[in-house]
């Protein structure tokens, strides 16, 4: 049996009376790529705010390599990347590196190249509050990679990256592959769901579908005309202008199956595949 | 590692994180020491003309610059920051429990130095007290250590506080306290229901130490005694409303 890097049980996670994640569960084993799919207000950023500890679960077990996702020894082996990150004013981005880098113990060697590849050299003496949101996202990319830890968790990961950083960050995710535990969000690019082992789509804060890929190499869009689309199986990607409708999966074939067998009207039905990559 | 040692090693580096971030902020350093040195010059040196009452003028306005920073501005800090991307990125590191929250108020207590030192040079220049250094020192260990108290008070506001809410109801808080406390006038010197309240209030029993060692009297125990009480007794509530807040109590989540 495999050994598991993550194990989710009956997580649930509420705002108010407002159920954001609802008994999920599932388990990632040690060096699987995960993308976390699902529209907005899916609650795929909440689950991993909910794995690196920031949100606090109302119900549900987290572990870690078999430990407690609480506990100090599993907290260490797992590193986060937030969509959005703020730094304090009064601050340097090299003393914010150095201390994230003692609570996991890293070495500066390995901070030194991280921080070359992610061109951080010229960020580290300024205020931290001051960086661009690609930069700050660069320093955050930066300090999960830098962490060691053996599970990342990756929100948005490409989002207000230049291309430049969006291949080194590619790099990255494939140099780790099948060594590191990587679950990310994505939004922006479809082609980066090429380098997952297994997509996750949350609706609603369930797990809705659980698919388990070979690497995919093409990608199918879907367009046609329609007053309301109807809930389709597989979708990556979702885009609507007016009674326009786009929509992204690796299996496009289905896509159509559905969406004929739905019985909600359309026209200007039009399928094209692209390569991945 | 042990895991006290670990505990230390993460606290030390919380603590010198926050040291240079509010080091450098000249603008709350400047007006930590200008508050409390501002208002002693504008109610305290004109009363200070004799040796009982310039000491302890002195013994309650550095009470009032401490609770101004462990309990007004922990309290602000606390409530403004906890919504902040940055605060919620340190929740999820690999920190020791209670490291970063323990570092915060071992700052503030720190920074309350600022003022207690604002106040006496005051107290030096305006006033007729007569203070040796070695009760000066004391003087100010116990104005630290009382102001533990004071440090959750201020966390607690903090916790529950809205960003914007919290300014009115720390000060509402703090400046309660401080009167009622006996900080700005002499307990004797206040309304009759206030001077009962007044009893009640660990700003109180915080003041009636200071004076006996501003004033070279005996130090009464007694207060020493209400006061540790008061502590526990607000350490454990905190740590219910926390547990609370945080649904230990409540939810089965590992």
């Amino acid at each position: 049996m495999k050994h598991m890097a993550l194990e989710v049980d009956k997580l649930s996670l509420s705002f108010g009376p407002r159920q954001i994640l609802n008994e999920l569960s599932f388990s990632v084993p040690a060096g699987q790529s995960i993308a976390l799919l699902g529209e907005n207000g899916a609650g795929k950023s909440s689950l991993l705010q909910v794995l690196a500890g920031q949100l606090r679960a109302r119900s549900g077990k987290i572990q870690i390599h078999g430990l407690p996702g609480k506990s100090l020894t599993a907290r260490r082996q797992l590193a986060y990347a937030p969509q959005f990150l703020d730094f304090p004013a009064g601050l340097k981005i090299r003393e914010i590196m150095h201390f994230v880098m003692k609570l996991y113990n890293s070495s500066a060697e390995q901070l030194q190249r991280v921080s070359a590849d992610f061109g951080l050299a010229e960020l580290e003496p300024r205020p931290a509050d001051r960086l661009s949101g690609g930069e700050a996202k660069r320093v955050s990319l930066a300090l999960a990679f830098a962490s060691n830890a053996s599970v990342l968790l990756l929100d948005e990961p490409a989002a207000a990256l230049d291309q430049h950083y969006q291949r080194t960050l590619t790099h990255y995710l494939e140099q780790l592959k099948g060594r590191s535990t990587i679950l990310f969000v994505s939004h922006e690019r479809p082609a980066s769901l090429s380098l997952a082992d297994r997509l996750l789509y949350l609706d609603q804060g369930r797990l809705s579908e659980d698919i388990s890929q070979s690497r995919p190499h093409e990608i199918s869009k879907l367009s046609f005309f329609a007053s309301e689309c109807p809930t389709l199986k597989g979708v990556v990607q979702q885009q609507r202008s007016g009674d326009y409708w786009e929509l992204s999966s690796f299996d496009g074939d289905a896509l159509v199956r559905q969406l004929v067998s739905s019985g909600v009207p359309f026209s200007h039905l039009s399928l094209s595949r692209e390569a991945l990559d | 590692m042990d895991v006290f040692g670990l505990w230390i090693r993460q606290f030390g580096q919380c603590y010198r994180l926050l040291l240079r971030e509010q080091m450098r902020q000249l603008d709350y350093l400047f007006f930590t020491l200008l508050f409390p040195c501002l208002f002693f010059l504008i109610f305290g040196v004109p009363e200070g003309t004799d040796f009982w009452r310039a000491n302890t003028l002195l013994a309650s306005f550095s009470a009032f610059g401490v609770l101004g920073v462990v309990l007004f501005q922990l309290a602000v800090i606390s409530a403004q920051e906890r919504h902040t991307r940055w605060q919620s990125y340190l929740r999820g590191l690999p920190l020791s429990a209670g490291c970063l929250l323990l570092a915060r108020v071992a700052l503030v207590m720190s920074f309350s130095l600022l003022s207690i030192g604002s106040v006496y040079l005051t107290a030096r220049w305006g006033t007729a007290i007569e203070i040796d250094w070695l009760t000066q020192l004391k003087l100010t260990a116990v104005l630290l250590t009382g102001s533990l108290p004071f440090a959750l008070i201020g966390y607690l506001v903090g916790l529950f506080a809205s960003p914007k809410g919290v300014i009115p109801l720390a000060n509402l808080v703090y400046l309660s306290l401080s009167y009622a406390g006996g900080l700005w006038f002499p307990p004797q010197m206040l309304h009759p229901v206030i001077q009962q309240l007044s009893e009640q209030l660990p700003s109180r029993y915080y003041a009636e130490i200071l004076w006996d060692i501003a004033l070279y009297r005996e130090i009464d125990p007694g207060p020493i005694w209400v006061l540790i009480q008061h502590t526990c007794v607000i350490a454990l509530l905190l740590t219910l409303l926390i547990c609370l807040r945080r649904g230990f109590l409540t939810r089965q989540a590992v």
